[in-house]
C-alpha cells in the first residue's frame, strides 16, 4: 500500500478557525467549504479557504506519517481577513468570528491562543483515533524501543501518526496582542511547553509570516504570495525592521535545543536570509557550550530553493533594490532577477523559473542542513516552487516580483543593488497555454537541485545520499495555493508516477550544476530504474519515516 | 590620453604669472627652516590656523606650541597611520602599462587625475592595482587588480578651466571600483581614506608626504623634508620629489594625517612668456627629460575644492549614495570644528603673532594684518542657502495621520522631506510616537519648530540640535570655574579634579569603609557602602547571566583598557555615532577639542571591571564581573561633552528594547526635552529598567532621570553624605556611591604620548548609576519566576523594581533629608525584597500631567536648551577669550524666545546673547528657574 510522509501541514487549523455557516460548529468529518461569493473568492485566491488536509481527507489519503503545525492566528491576518479587498466579508466567509475578534481587540495573548489550540487538538484526540485512525506522537510513549520496534509500531493497524510543530515564535508571547508591552520571557513559555507531558513538539519556527512587535525574536522573510497580499493587505506582512536574531530569539533557540528531555528542533522556514545565516552561526557557538545539542538536526519543513548561492546572489548582485519611507518607517524592496532553472519539452511554454525570493533556501543552506543530518520538506505551494501567473509562466521580465526586506538587513546585504527603472523591461512574449505538469516538473527540479548541490559539496559514504534529506512539506491548509494536480492531501498518491516521469527529465534539463548528475545511469545511458524508485520512495516516505524514528529515539539514533 | 608635457604646459601657462608669489613662499620656508621666523608666520590665513589648532584637541597654548614648536617631532603613530593610509593607494594600469596613481576615497570609489582618466569610456581598459609594493625583504607583495566601474560612480573635472563649467579645471576623476578583484580578491581589504573638505588640515610650513607610484614603480613615499609653502585658489604648492606616474597620488599633511591634495603636476619655472625652463635656463621642449626641468615645486588640487565639486555636481540618482559617502567625513569634521571653535574669536596672542608675522613679510600678496571675523566653517554641502534641519516631532502613529502629515510637509517644504519614526521597532500603532523629521529650508529652525505645532497633527516639535551632556565633571576640565559656579549659587565647594589617594584617605579617614582598611579594601569602598560585598557571597544568589538578564550601557563605547578587557560584549555592541562603523562601539579615544575619552570605560568598569590586572595601583572590581556577565556597549556619543542628535539616543533605545535587554545604564544627562520625555516613557511602558544619573553640578535633576519612567540615581560619598555636586530633588529614587569612586582612567601625557592605563578616584552621579543597574540585574534574576508572569508585563516590571529598591534602601545615612530618594542602595536587603503584587503597583505617570508638561516645554524649550548648553559649555567646556561658548551652530535666539526671555528675567535684563554675556552664575540660576518652571507644569 502506498505510504506518504508530509513534513508540514495543518490538520485542524481550519476546524479551529472555521464554522459551518448553517449549523455553527464544524464537525470533524466536515470540510471547510466556501460557497457563493466566498467560493468565488476562494478560487480567485488560489484556494486558501477550502480544506486541503482535514481529518476526512487525511483518512482517505496515503498519508501515513507526518507533522501537523499549530499556530495562533496572527494579528495581521485577524485584522484584515474579514475585510478582503476592502469589502467586509465577515458574514460571507465560514470563519469563527470570535477568534479573529479577540486577536484584533487584544483580548488574548498569542500564547493563550496557542494553548487553546493545543487543547482543541487534544480534545479531539479520541475521536481522531477512533474515526480517522489518526494518532499523535509523543517521544515518551516510545521510550526504550529500538528503531525496528518503532518502525513496526508505526506501521501497525494502518494508523496515521502525526507529530506536532509550533509554527512561529509569536505563539510564545504571553502579553496581550498589540498592546504595546513586550513579551520578555518567551523561553519560559517554551520551557513550559517542553515540560508538558500531554503533548510533544518536534520543531519550532522562530518566525512566521508577519511582524510581531511584542515578540521580536528574529527577522522574517516575506512569504505571503501576491494574491493573499491582496486579500489580507497589511503592512505587517512586509519585513521592515530588525537585523538577524535578537537576544530574545537566542534565548528561545537555546531553550529549544538544550531542554534535557525534550529538545525541539529549529525550523528555519520563514526566517529572513540574514536571520538564517545568523542562526547557523549561533547554533555553532551553542554547540561548543552544549555538545549534546549536536545531534539535533536543522530542518526546513516546507521550503523551495533559490537555485543559487548566497555568495553569487550578493556578489554578482542578481537583484536590484530600492528604498523609501512609508508611514514613517523605512522600507526596502529587493527585486531578484528571474532565474531560469530548466525547461520542459513543451515548445511554446518552455522555460521554468525558480522563485528567487530569499524565503527559499540558498545552496549553502542546503549543504548546512544536510550536514546537520537535517531534512527539507519541499513545499507544494506553487508560488514557492516558482510558478507564476499560469498564463504567461515561461515569459518573464528580467526581474521577479519585489520582496520587502528589513531596512537594516537591506543595508548590510542589498544596498548596492540597482535602482528600479534603470533598465527597460524586456518585451513580453505572447501568451502560451500552461500544462499541469509544469508544476510537477518544478518540484522535480527542486529535488534534483538539492541532490546535485549535496553531491557537489559534501562527501557521501555508502548508504547515505543527499536524497536522504528531502521529503514532502505540503503546507496544506496553511492558506496556500497548491501545485496543480496536488490540490489536497488525497491527491498526493499521484506523485509517485509523476516523479517517475519527470525526475529524469529534471536531471536532464536543470541548468545549475550541469556537470553533476543527481540520478544514476546505466552504461547504455538509460536511467537506473532501481535507484530512481529508491529515491522516490525515500522522498515520499522513507526519509520521513527514518526522521520520525530518530525523533522518537530523541535524536540519539542516526539511521 | 593627455601627455605629461601637456600637463606641464598647462601648469606653466596658468601659473607662470604667479611665480613671484611661489618664490616668496619658498624663501619664507627657507627662513622657517633656518629658525629665523616662527612657523605660524608662514600662514596668512588666520582661519586656517585656527582650525588647524582646533584639530589638535588641546587647549590653546599647548596646541599652538605643539603646532609651532614640535613640527619636527612627529608622534610615532603618524607612521602607523601613514602606513595604513598607503594601503588605499594603487597604480592604474592601461592595458598593463602604468599610467598613474590613484587612491580609494570611499569603500569603492577611487580618486585620480582627469589627465590620467578622462572619460567613463576610457575606464574599461584600466585596472586599479593595489598592494603593488615591496615587503620588508624587498620582495613584491601579492597585488590585487580591480576593474573600474563608472556605472557605480563617475565624476570628472577637466585639466583646463572651461568657461561656464563650474568646478572645471580641477583635473580630477572620481570613479567606482568593482568590489571583487580579478582573482576574487576583496576590495574591502584596502581601507579607503575618506576626504575631509574642511580647512586647517595643514598650515604653510608644515610637512607633507606624497604616497605614489612614480613611473609605475612599486609604491613609494618621500621621507625627505618637504613642506607646503604656497597656494592658489585651487592648488597647494609644496616641495617634494615626484616623477611622471605620480599623477593622482595622495598628498598627506603630516601634522594631521589628512589628505590635503590630489597630486597633479610638477610646477616648473617659466620665462616671461610662461615657457617652461630647464635648469640651465633654456626653454624646455616636450623631449626634455624631467630631471633637467627647473622645478619650483609640486602642485596638487586642494581636497576642499574637490569635495565642494562633489557636493555641487549634478549626478544621476544612482550615484547619490556615492556622493553621500564621499561627503560624510567632511560633514562630521565640520561639526567637530564647529564645536571646538564655537563662539571663539582667535586668541589675541595668536592674532598678535600673525600681525607681527605679517609685518615681517614683504610679499607680493596682501597679508591680512588684522584678525578676520571668524567664519563659520563652511562645509561645502551647506553652501546653498537652504539648510537641512532636523526636528523631533510627536504625532499619532496611524497611517492616515502620517499620510496627512506627509502631505502637509510636502506642501510646506517641497520634495526632500524625510519623516521617519524615531523608534520604529518599538512603535505601537495608534499611540503617540516620536518622529524624526528632516527638511531643508531657510529660516530659523527654532521658529519653525513653533510653527510646526500649529499643524493639528503635530503635538510637539523641537529642533534636534546638538546638546551638551551632563556627565562627570571630574577627570574632565576646569576645576576653578566649576567651583565658582557653585559657590556663587550657594552650593558647597566641589572637588572636581582627580583626587590623589593621599587626599582621598585624608578626607575620608572617618569613613567606616576606609578607616583601618587595606588599599584593596578601601578602593572597593563602594561595595561595602551598598552591601554588594555581603549580598554577592550569599549561597542562593541567582546570577543575571544564568537568567539571561542583560545590561546595556549608553555611553561613549568601550576601550581596550586592561581593566575592562573581556567585559564588554563585542558581538552585540552598536555604534550609533559613526554610521560607517555601526557594528563597533569602540571609543576611539580621539583627543579632540573638548573630548575626554574613556567615559564608557570608567562607568563600565564598575559593572564589569576585572579583578586583577597588571596595572599599578590595582583596585576595585565590577559588580557583575564575578557573575560572568558581559556589558553591551551602545556608543551614543563620541565624548562626554555633546550628544549630536537626540535621534541617536532614540535609535539606541529602540534597539535595546527590541533586542529584549532588561536594564539600561546611562551615566549622561540632557536637559528635559520632548524627545527624552517620550523615550523615558517608552522604556517604562516596555518594561525596560533605565537607570539614569541624576546629574552633576547643575543641582536640578537632568533628563531622562527627571522623568517618572526612569530610575534616577544621586551620588553619595564614603562618609555616606551627599556628594556636593550631585543633582537632588523629588525625582531622585535612590542614592549610590558617586564621590571618590575608584575607576580606571587613561592618563594623558602632555605632548600626546600614548595614553597610559591608570586609576583615579572619580566623582559623579555617572558612577552612582551603574551600582543601581547591577542591583536591577541581580534583583530581576532573583525574582524572575515571579516577574515572568504576564501580570508584570510592561511598566509593572520597572515599577516593581523601583518600589523594592526604595523600600529596601538604607535610611541610616548622613544624606540630606530631602532630595536623595529613599536613601542609599542596600543590596542585601534589596535581594530579600519581593516584588509587590502587581495590583499594588501604581503607574508612575498617573501623577504626571504630560499634556501640560509638553505644552509648557514647547514654549520654553529653546531657552531651556540654550541656557543648558551655555551652562554646560561653561562648566565642562573651555573658556576662550572672554566669551563662554554657546554652541557654534546656534543661530541666535528666535524672536519668540527673546521676548520670552525678557518676560522671564525682566530685572536688569541682559540677554543670553548680549555683548556683555550673562555671567555663568546667572545662567545657571536662570537655567534652574526654567527647569523648575517646566517641570512644575507636569505636577
Amino acid at each position: 500500500m502506498e505510504k506518504l510522509f508530509d513534513f508540514h501541514f495543518h490538520l485542524l487549523f481550519k476546524h479551529y478557525i472555521g464554522v459551518d455557516l448553517q449549523r455553527g460548529e464544524l464537525d470533524l468529518n466536515e470540510d471547510l467549504k466556501t460557497t457563493g461569493v466566498a467560493n468565488l473568492l476562494n478560487d480567485v485566491l488560489g484556494g486558501p479557504f477550502d480544506s486541503q488536509s482535514s481529518p476526512g481527507k487525511v483518512k482517505n489519503s496515503a498519508l501515513a506519517l507526518g507533522v501537523t503545525g499549530i499556530l495562533s492566528v496572527e494579528h495581521a491576518f485577524a485584522n484584515r481577513i474579514l475585510q478582503v479587498a476592502g469589502v467586509d466579508l465577515s458574514g460571507v466567509l465560514p470563519l469563527k468570528f470570535s477568534i479573529f475578534e479577540q486577536t484584533r481587540r487584544s483580548q488574548v495573548s498569542y500564547y493563550q491562543e496557542f494553548k487553546n489550540q493545543v487543547d482543541f487538538h487534544l480534545k479531539q484526540e479520541a475521536e481522531l483515533k477512533e474515526r480517522y485512525g489518526i494518532r499523535f506522537l509523543k517521544r515518551e510513549d516510545w521510550t526504550g524501543k529500538t528503531p525496528q520496534e518503532i518502525e513496526t509500531g508505526l506501521a501497525a493497524n494502518g494508523t496515521k501518526w502525526l507529530a506536532f510543530s509550533m509554527e512561529g515564535g509569536h505563539n510564545l508571547s504571553d502579553v496581550p496582542i498589540r498592546k504595546g508591552a513586550l513579551s520578555r520571557n518567551p523561553e519560559v513559555q517554551l520551557r513550559e511547553i517542553q515540560d508538558r507531558t500531554d503533548i510533544d513538539f518536534i520543531s519550532l519556527n522562530l518566525c512566521h509570516l508577519s511582524y510581531i512587535p511584542e515578540q521580536p525574536l528574529g527577522g522574517f522573510a516575506q512569504g505571503l504570495n501576491k494574491m493573499s497580499q491582496l486579500a489580507f493587505h497589511s503592512e505587517d506582512f512586509m519585513p521592515k525592521l530588525g537585523l538577524g536574531l535578537t537576544e530574545l530569539g537566542k534565548k528561545v533557540i537555546t531553550q529549544a535545543l538544550t531542554h534535557a528531555a525534550k529538545p525541539i528542533l529549529l525550523d528555519v522556514k520563514h526566517m529572513s536570509l540574514y536571520t538564517r545565516l545568523d542562526f547557523y552561526q549561533y547554533r555553532e557557538k551553542l554547540l561548543v557550550q552544549y555538545p549534546a545539542a549536536e545531534r539535533l538536526p536543522i530542518i526546513s519543513s516546507h521550503t523551495g530553493f533559490t537555485f543559487t548561492t548566497v555568495a553569487d546572489y550578493l556578489e554578482r548582485k542578481q537583484f536590484r533594490s530600492s528604498h523609501s519611507v512609508v508611514a514613517g518607517v523605512p522600507i526596502s524592496l529587493v527585486e531578484p532577477e528571474n532565474r531560469k532553472i530548466g525547461r520542459t519539452n513543451d515548445l511554446i511554454n518552455r522555460g521554468l523559473f525558480a522563485n528567487p525570493w530569499t524565503i527559499n533556501l540558498f545552496d549553502e543552506e542546503i549543504v548546512e542542513i544536510m550536514q546537520s543530518g537535517g531534512m527539507m520538506g519541499i513545499s507544494l505551494d506553487q508560488r514557492i516552487l516558482g510558478a507564476s501567473n499560469p498564463a504567461v509562466d515561461s515569459a518573464r521580465d528580467r526581474y521577479y516580483e519585489g520582496e520587502f526586506v528589513a531596512r537594516a538587513e537591506w543595508e548590510r546585504m542589498f544596498r548596492d543593488g540597482k535602482l528600479p527603472g534603470e533598465e527597460r523591461a524586456e518585451p513580453r512574449k505572447s501568451l502560451t497555454p500552461s500544462k499541469q505538469e509544469r508544476h510537477v516538473m518544478l518540484l522535480c527540479l527542486h529535488l534534483v537541485h538539492a541532490a546535485r548541490v549535496g553531491y557537489a559539496n559534501l562527501n557521501w559514504v555508502e548508504g547515505t545520499s543527499p536524497w536522504n534529506h528531502l521529503c514532502i512539506g505540503s503546507d496544506f491548509d496553511g492558506l496556500i495555493n497548491p501545485i496543480n494536480g496536488c490540490e489536497d492531501v488525497t491527491q498526493l498518491g499521484r506523485l509517485r508516477g509523476q516523479l517517475m516521469v519527470y525526475l529524469p527529465q529534471a536531471d536532464k534539463y536543470l541548468l545549475p550544476n550541469p556537470e553533476v548528475k543527481a540520478l544514476r545511469y546505466n552504461p547504455n545511458g538509460t536511467v537506473n530504474r532501481a535507484f530512481l524508485e529508491q529515491v522516490i520512495q525515500d522522498f515520499l516516505f522513507g526519509n520521513g519515516q527514518r526522521f520520525m524514528i530518530r525523533y522518537l529515539c530523541n535524536w540519539h539514533t542516526v539511521l | 590620453m593627455i601627455t605629461h608635457w601637456e600637463v606641464i604646459q598647462e601648469v606653466a601657462c596658468r601659473y607662470g604669472s604667479k611665480e613671484p608669489k611661489f618664490e616668496e613662499g619658498a624663501r619664507k620656508l627657507a627662513l622657517v627652516k633656518e629658525g629665523k621666523i616662527p612657523l605660524v608666520s608662514m600662514e596668512d590665513d588666520l582661519t586656517r590656523v585656527q582650525y588647524r589648532i582646533a584639530r589638535e584637541g588641546e587647549s590653546m597654548p599647548q596646541a599652538l606650541e605643539r603646532v609651532m614648536e614640535h613640527a619636527n617631532f612627529q608622534d610615532k603613530f603618524v607612521l602607523d597611520k601613514l602606513s595604513e593610509m598607503a594601503r588605499a593607494v594603487c597604480r592604474l594600469l592601461h592595458k598593463g602599462n602604468p599610467v598613474g596613481t590613484g587612491f580609494l576615497v570611499a569603500e569603492d570609489i577611487l580618486l585620480t587625475n582627469h589627465h590620467v582618466l578622462e572619460t567613463a569610456a576610457a575606464a574599461k581598459d584600466l585596472l586599479a592595482e593595489f598592494n603593488y609594493e615591496l615587503d620588508a625583504n624587498q620582495v613584491p607583495k601579492d597585488s590585487a587588480c580591480f576593474r573600474l566601474n563608472p556605472g557605480k560612480f563617475f565624476l570628472t573635472s577637466t585639466l583646463t578651466e572651461q568657461a561656464g563649467e563650474p568646478h572645471s579645471g580641477l583635473d580630477f576623476t572620481l570613479i567606482g571600483v568593482e568590489r571583487t578583484g580579478e582573482a576574487g580578491e576583496n576590495l574591502s581589504s584596502f581601507p579607503p581614506v575618506f576626504l575631509d573638505g574642511n580647512l586647517g588640515k595643514i598650515i604653510k610650513g608644515e610637512g607633507c608626504v606624497i604616497i605614489q607610484h612614480p613611473k609605475g614603480l612599486p609604491k613609494k613615499i618621500v621621507l625627505k623634508d618637504i613642506a607646503f609653502f604656497s597656494e592658489t585658489g585651487t592648488r597647494l604648492v609644496y616641495e617634494s620629489d615626484t616623477l611622471p606616474g605620480s599623477s593622482g597620488s595622495m598628498v598627506v599633511g603630516l601634522g594631521t594625517c589628512e589628505v590635503i591634495a590630489l597630486h597633479h603636476s610638477g610646477l616648473p619655472r617659466t620665462d616671461s612668456q610662461n615657457r617652461v625652463l630647464t635648469k640651465t635656463g633654456a626653454v624646455a621642449s616636450p623631449t626634455t627629460p624631467d630631471g633637467e626641468i627647473a622645478w619650483l615645486g609640486n602642485e596638487g588640487i586642494k581636497i576642499s575644492r574637490i569635495v565642494k565639486a562633489v557636493a555641487e555636481a549634478v549626478l544621476p540618482p544612482t550615484m547619490e549614495n556615492g556622493r553621500k559617502t564621499l561627503l560624510t567625513k567632511t560633514q562630521a569634521v565640520a561639526q567637530e570644528i564647529r564645536k571646538a571653535t564655537a563662539g571663539s574669536s582667535p586668541s589675541p596672542a595668536l592674532a598678535s603673532l600673525l600681525v607681527s608675522s605679517g609685518n615681517a613679510s614683504d610679499s607680493s600678496f596682501t597679508p591680512k594684518t588684522t584678525a578676520p571675523e571668524p567664519k563659520a566653517p563652511t562645509s561645502p554641502e551647506t553652501t546653498p542657502s537652504r539648510k537641512t534641519a532636523d526636528f523631533l516631532i510627536s504625532a499619532l502613529n496611524k497611517p492616515e495621520t502620517i499620510e496627512q502629515l506627509e502631505a502637509f510637509l510636502l506642501q510646506r517644504y517641497g520634495a526632500g522631506v524625510v519623516l521617519q519614526l524615531s523608534m520604529p521597532a518599538s512603535a505601537t500603532e495608534g499611540e503617540v510616537e516620536l518622529f524624526h523629521l528632516q527638511v531643508s529650508f531657510q529660516d530659523n529652525p527654532q521658529e519653525e519648530a513653533q510653527k510646526l505645532v500649529s499643524f493639528p497633527q503635530i503635538l510637539t516639535a523641537e529642533v534636534d540640535m546638538p546638546l551638551r551632556l551632563n556627565a562627570d565633571p571630574n577627570l574632565v576640565l576646569g576645576s576653578g570655574e566649576t567651583s565658582s559656579v557653585l559657590e556663587s549659587t550657594g552650593s558647597k565647594t566641589l572637588k572636581s579634579d582627580t583626587v590623589e589617594e593621599a587626599d582621598f584617605l585624608k578626607a575620608n579617614r572617618q569613613s567606616d569603609y576606609v578607616k583601618d582598611k587595606t588599599p584593596l579594601e578601601f578602593r572597593k569602598w563602594n561595595w561595602a557602602a551598598t552591601g554588594f560585598d555581603q549580598a554577592l557571597t550569599a549561597q542562593n544568589l541567582r546570577l543575571p547571566v544564568e537568567k539571561g538578564i542583560r545590561v546595556v550601557q549608553f555611553d561613549t563605547g568601550y576601550s581596550r583598557h586592561r581593566k575592562v578587557q573581556g567585559g564588554f560584549d563585542f558581538e552585540l555592541d552598536v555604534n550609533f555615532v559613526e554610521a560607517s562603523r555601526e557594528t563597533d562601539a569602540l571609543d576611539q579615544l580621539t583627543q579632540g577639542f573638548g573630548k575626554f575619552p574613556g567615559h564608557g570605560t570608567r562607568t563600565g568598569s564598575l559593572l564589569i571591571g576585572r579583578e586583577n590586572t597588571l596595572i599599578p595601583q590595582e583596585g576595585n572590581v565590577g559588580l557583575l564581573t564575578r557573575s560572568g556577565a558581559k556589558l553591551v556597549p551602545y556608543r551614543i556619543a563620541d565624548s562626554v561633552i555633546i550628544l549630536d542628535r537626540q535621534q541617536q539616543l532614540a535609535a539606541a533605545l529602540d534597539r535595546a528594547i527590541s533586542q529584549g535587554f532588561d536594564v539600561i545604564t546611562m551615566s549622561m544627562g540632557l536637559p528635559p526635552t520632548t524627545g527624552t520625555a517620550q523615550m523615558a516613557k517608552k522604556a517604562y511602558d516596555k518594561g525596560v529598567i533605565w537607570c539614569c544619573a541624576a546629574g552633576n553640578v547643575v543641582q536640578a535633576v537632568v533628563a531622562p532621570a527627571v522623568f517618572p519612567g526612569a530610575i534616577s540615581v544621586a551620588a553619595s560619598n564614603p562618609l555616606d553624605r551627599d556628594w556636593a555636586g550631585s543633582s537632588r530633588g523629588d525625582r531622585v529614587d535612590i542614592t549610590a556611591p558617586g564621590e571618590a569612586v575608584y575607576v580606571p582612567i587613561w592618563k594623558e601625557n602632555r605632548l600626546g604620548d600614548p595614553l597610559q592605563e591608570a586609576f583615579a578616584y572619580g566623582n559623579g552621579t555617572s558612577y552612582a548609576t551603574p551600582h543601581v543597574a547591577a542591583a536591577a540585574a541581580y534583583w530581576l534574576a532573583a525574582y524572575q519566576d515571579t516577574l515572568n508572569s504576564p501580570a508584570y508585563a510592561g511598566w509593572r516590571r520597572v515599577e516593581a523594581f523601583r518600589q523594592a529598591l526604595k523600600s529596601s534602601a538604607r535610611r541610616k545615612n548622613r544624606l540630606p533629608r530631602k532630595g536623595f530618594g529613599a536613601g542609599i542602595l542596600d543590596m542585601e536587603t534589596l535581594l530579600a525584597t519581593q516584588p509587590l503584587p502587581p495590583e499594588e503597583l501604581e503607574y508612575a505617570y498617573n501623577s504626571w500631567n504630560e499634556h501640560a508638561f509638553f505644552a509648557s516645554l514647547q514654549g520654553y524649550q529653546e531657552l531651556v536648551k540654550t541656557y543648558w548648553n551655555r551652562v554646560h559649555g561653561w562648566i565642562f567646556g573651555v573658556r576662550r577669550g572672554n566669551q563662554e561658548a554657546l554652541m557654534g551652530e546656534e543661530a541666535g535666539l528666535s524672536e519668540f524666545s527673546q521676548e520670552l526671555e525678557k518676560t522671564l528675567f525682566p530685572a536688569g535684563f541682559r540677554s543670553v546673547e548680549s555683548e556683555e554675556a550673562v555671567g555663568a552664575p546667572t545662567s545657571l540660576e536662570r537655567y534652574q528657574f526654567l527647569h523648575e518652571l517646566i517641570l512644575s507644569s507636569a505636577k
